[in-house]
Parts: C-alpha cells; structure tokens; sequence
C-alpha cells in the first residue's frame, strides 16, 4: 500500500477498516500516481521504438527486407490480415480470426485441465508430507522431459488434431502450476496455521481460509507463467500435429517464403497472448492477491 | 655440404606446401541432398561409382530430412550450399518472392528428377473403380504438407484432365509427415495419402492402403512432369560454370549407370535410402532415379504445376518458367 495514502474514509476512521478496502488517494497521491503512469508509458514507448528504428534499419540498410520485413510493412500486414483485406492471396484456408480462435481454444482447453489437475494436487502435496514422498518422485522424474517431446507420442496416442494439442499443452503446464502451487502450499508460515487451528480452523475452513489465500501469490505465479507457456506450446504443437491455428499459419508462410506472414503470425500470438494473460490472470490476481492483500515475502 | 642441404630443405619444404594443394585440386561443391529419402538416389550412385572424382569434383553433402526441403533451398539462397536437390515447388515460390520484391531471381533449376512419381493409395476400405466415384466423398487425403509437391500436381491433374478445382471437390487434405502417413491409414484417421515412393510400396506391402492411382502409369495425364528439382544459385552458376557443367556431367554418367544395370543398385538404393531391400526392389518399378530435365519436360512441369500456383497466389503472375525459374544449360546433352 502506498504510504502517502492518506486521508481514511470513515469506516476506516470508525476502526472497521475491512481487508480488501480501498484506500482513497490524496491530491497529491493521485497526481504522483498520474506522474508514474505517463512516466512508465514514455519509458515502455521509448523502448518499443528503439527496438522498431533498429529493426527498420538492420532491415533497410542491410538490404534484409527478404528475411527482416521492415516493421512498417510487417504492421501494415497485421492490420490488412484482421480486417480481412489482405497484401497478397490468403493460402492458409480460414480466415484469422478462425485460426486465433482454434488456437484460443486449444490453449485455454489445455491451460484449464493443467489448472484443475495440477493446483489441488500442488495443495495436498505441499501440506502432506506422506503424499508428498509418494507424487513427488514421479512428478519430479517427467518434469525433465519438454513438452515438444511429447508431441509424437501425442499423435499415436490421439491422432492428428485438437486432442493431440490440448495434451501438449496440458503436459507442458501442469508442471509450473505444480510446482508453485506446491512450494505455496509449503511454505505457509507455520503460525499462520496454528493460529487459525487455534481458532478451531480445520478440513476445508483451514484450506479455504488459510491454506488457499496464503498460497495464491505463487499460484498466480504459475497461473501467468502457465499461460505464456501455454501459447509457446500451441504453436509447437499446431504447427506438427494441427491443420489449423496460428502454428500451422506459421508453418505454412515458411514452405512459402513469405517472412511478412511469418513475421504477422508471431506478433498475433503476442497480442492474443499479452491480451489472454492480462484477462485471465490480471483478473483473477485482482479477486485474490490484490483482494486479500496477499503476497510473496 | 652446407648449400646443398639448405637446398634439400626448400626443396623438401616446398614439396610438403605443394602436396595438399595437389591434392585439393579437385573443386568443392557444397551439395544438399534429401537423406534418407529416394529422390536423391543418384547422387549416392554418383558417389559409389566415383563420378565426382572422374570429373575433378570433391563433394561434400549436406543431409536434410525428408519435409525439409524448405530448409534445403534456405541455405542454398543463403550461400551456404551450391547445389541443392529436392521437393520442387519451393524453388520457384521463393524466386517469386525476390522477384515480387524488385529482385531478380536467385535461384535456377538446373535438372530435375521423377524418382518416385506422386501416387494416390487409399484405404482398403476405399475400393472405387474410377475416381470420380470418390471426388464428392469427405476424403481426408494426407500430404506432407499443404503446399506438397504432391498436392500441386494432383491439383494441376484435376485441373488439366477433369476441368476442376481443389474447392470443387470434397476431399480435406491434411498435412501429415510422411512417417506418419502409414499409422494414420492404418487407424483409419486418414482416407489415404498422395506421396511418391517408398511410402507407397510401405502401404501396399503392409496392406494398409491400395494403389490406387500413379503419375507414372499415365493415371494422372500423359508424360508427368518431374517431381524433384536441382537447383543452384544464378551467382554460383555465372562464377563457376565449369565447375555446373562438370557436377551435372557426373550425374549424367550416374544416369547412365542406373540405366545399364538398374537391379545391381537396389542395394545401393537401399541403404540410401534407409529402406529395406525387399521394399526397394518391389518398388523399383514404380521409380526411376536418373537426374536430367529437357526443355519441354521443364515447361510440362510449369504448365501442369507453376501456372496452377500462380493462379493460387503462391506465384507472383510477373514469374515465367524461363528464365526465372529454369537454366538448363549446365545439363550434359
């Protein structure tokens, strides 16, 4: 919390300030607040437009434009692709949005199922030791192998198509969420714990109370570090096992030379990937972390 | 005593600096080849028979896995090879990216190869009499790619023989890698699969598919058009003409040997291709190696798959056969 957020509002100064309350900003806050945010967009745009110059002139002066598009031709061609006007002869079957929202699909399908299996099981793992001794072994000895080597037995288990991509995505990120669900779960301080046993916490109040909350920065971590990894993998996966999704776009603009395509795919799957994890872990990190005023020490 | 010991030396030193450049005098050529793969067979045959060596040539391969062909004529483009054979499409697709560009084309095809004609098998479920029994069925049809050298001709056959487009008729095709072709007929995830040899004669001989179709037999059209393309660089080729015509002249006589005696190479051809003997002699008949590409083949070739990928948009309409695409100048005649 910022330490010139002054000025409580009444239920704070009546002592029934609640967790999760939103403090009101001073003038001077709001504006020191106003200040950082223009000052952080001009550094974060300073920074993109370097990258940009860069690029247009490594790609310019180096006379690359056949395996380095100048950006400006590059954005050009990801606005003509999303509204559907596109430079050159489309050859990859449906349009975009279809492609994006076979690999959404496939991205989320796999990034829930990792979620549902691998955060209760980081839980119980983190806080009883006797399964513990007997899951982490074997979690242990697969989190070595990556994802991408999964995907040929992928294809002989479930056949080319969207089965073979969830799995791979699956696979691929039940391991962070593991892991950080379960150091969560591990690391609870322990007086957090018998204090609330104290208070006659147990079973699903003590998780639910204690055990989850205390836990969530880390599951964040690994929620968000999951989606990123999620999109990574997708790709990997539609562009071996897939005839559809930006993977196979990416594939396909390479056995036809065409860097603009590939260069168009890849800056797609940033803007959907930025766009999901904001959505999707911002706003779960807002109803837990940010609400129950939880973080990592 | 003194002198002439000094003049041993020189001459001793001398000839140990002379010797590896009498050695090296063999020109270098930087070959890509498809391996294992059966398109590229020749210039095994080359190697075994000592063609290269004949004509003053030190080889040296560079092996890229069947589906890379892409990344064959990357590094071809790049420099990084002199000569690369494999695929076909891919060639003229990139020089028509240069050439949309303002650039001349880098690349020319030198010769070309049919070593294992596109073939159409299908599922032993599939037994039709003529293909337009099956055009209108929802046929999943594997190809190595969508852009596979396969799909271009199947597409340039209907065209040509059955007046249709890819769109008009009901088959999905699907990209595949060829060693996945086989466990995909087998549990019935595909329909069947156009790719050339041995992928055929594995489905026929594990009887998981049928031939139903093959370019070679004239199923497809009259005189198919070749397959497997080699290619060079256009500044190679200017800077190194002797060198082309030398590297092509030694394919030229592996020609001849595979012509002589065809059945004293099936071992050969085998181990090239990572195939087991058996396999290869069953499909020999159905391949043929030899490297060499006429004018008239060239143009076949363009009007049965380069005009079709022009008007799919693959190919800038500015592209033309010759001089873009084909130099078949360097051939022995």
């Amino acid at each position: 919390m910022d330490a010139r957020t002054s000025q409580p509002d009444t239920a704070a100064e009546s002592g029934e300030l609640k967790v999760g309350t939103k403090l009101k900003l001073s003038a001077y806050g709001r504006a020191r607040r106003r200040q950082e945010r223009i000052r952080k967009m001009i550094r974060g745009a300073i920074g993109i437009a370097t990258v940009l110059a860069l690029w247009h002139i490594m790609a310019v002066a180096y006379d690359l434009q056949q395996i380095l598009p100048p950006p400006l031709s590059v954005a050009r061609n990801v606005f003509n692709t999303l509204t559907l006007n596109y430079e050159q002869r489309w050859l990859y079957g449906p349009n975009i949005y279809e492609h994006l929202l076979s690999s959404f699909a496939r991205a989320i399908t796999g990034f829930t199922l990792a979620a549902a299996l691998a955060i209760p099981l980081g839980l119980i793992v983190g806080r009883i030791r006797a399964v513990r001794e007997f899951v982490d072994p074997v979690i242990r000895s697969l989190y070595p192998i990556p994802g991408i080597a999964w995907i040929p037995l992928a294809i002989l288990w479930f056949g080319l198509g969207n089965t073979a991509v969830v799995f791979v995505v699956f696979i691929a990120e039940f391991f962070p969420l593991y892991f950080n669900t379960e150091a969560g779960a591990r690391n609870i301080n322990p007086v957090l714990v018998d204090a609330a046993r104290c208070y006659g916490a147990k079973g699903v109040t003590l998780l639910r109370r204690v055990i989850l909350p205390a836990s969530t920065p880390y599951i964040i971590t690994g929620l968000r570090i999951a989606l990123g990894g999620a999109w990574r993998m997708i790709v990997a996966g539609e562009m071996l096992a897939s005839q559809s999704g930006i993977g196979s776009i990416l594939m396909e603009s390479r056995y036809q030379f065409r860097a603009t395509d590939l260069m168009m795919a890849m800056i797609l799957i940033s803007i959907v990937g930025f766009i999901t994890e904001r959505l999707i872990v911002g706003t779960l990190e807002k109803k837990t972390t940010e609400r129950w005023e939880v973080k990592i020490l | 005593m003194k002198n002439v010991s000094r003049r041993t030396v020189l001459l001793t030193a001398s000839a140990f600096v002379a010797a590896p450049r009498i050695a090296q005098a063999a020109d270098t050529v930087r070959f890509g080849v498809l391996h294992p793969n059966l398109t590229t067979v020749i210039h095994a045959i080359a190697k075994k028979i000592g063609t290269y060596e004949k004509h003053g040539l030190n080889v040296i391969e560079t092996k890229f896995k069947s589906g890379q062909t892409v990344e064959g004529v990357e590094q071809l483009w790049r420099g990084r090879l002199d000569f690369y054979m494999g695929g076909a499409p891919e060639v003229p697709r990139l020089n028509s990216r240069l050439i949309e560009g303002g650039r001349p084309a880098p690349l020319a095809v030198v010769s070309g190869a049919n070593p294992g004609h596109t073939s159409l098998v299908l599922s032993a479920k599939l037994q039709p009499k003529v293909i337009d029994e099956i055009l209108q069925q929802p046929l999943r049809i594997a190809v190595s790619s969508l852009s596979s050298v396969h799909l271009a001709f199947f597409r340039g056959y209907l065209r040509t023989e059955k007046k249709l487009e890819l769109d008009g008729i009901k088959w999905r095709f699907m990209g595949i890698e060829a060693a996945n072709m086989l466990p995909a007929l087998l549990t019935g995830q595909i329909d069947g699969f156009l790719h050339s040899e041995p992928t055929t004669t594995l489905a026929i001989l594990n009887k998981s598919g049928h031939l139903f179709m093959q370019a070679a037999r004239g199923d497809m059209g009259p005189n198919p058009p070749p397959a497997t393309l080699m290619s060079s660089r256009r500044d190679y080729l200017a800077q190194n003409p002797d060198i082309a015509k030398r590297f092509l002249r030694a394919i030229a006589d592996a020609n001849q040997a595979y012509a002589r005696a065809p059945a004293d190479m099936t071992a050969l051809i085998a181990e090239w291709s990572g195939q087991d003997e058996k396999i290869i002699h069953a499909a020999q008949d159905r391949m043929n190696p030899t490297t060499h590409l006429t004018q008239a083949q060239a143009q076949k070739w363009w009007d049965f798959i380069g005009s079709v990928m022009v008007e799919r948009g693959e190919l800038s309409p500015k592209v033309k056969p010759f001089p873009d695409v084909f130099d078949l100048s360097f051939q022995a005649s």
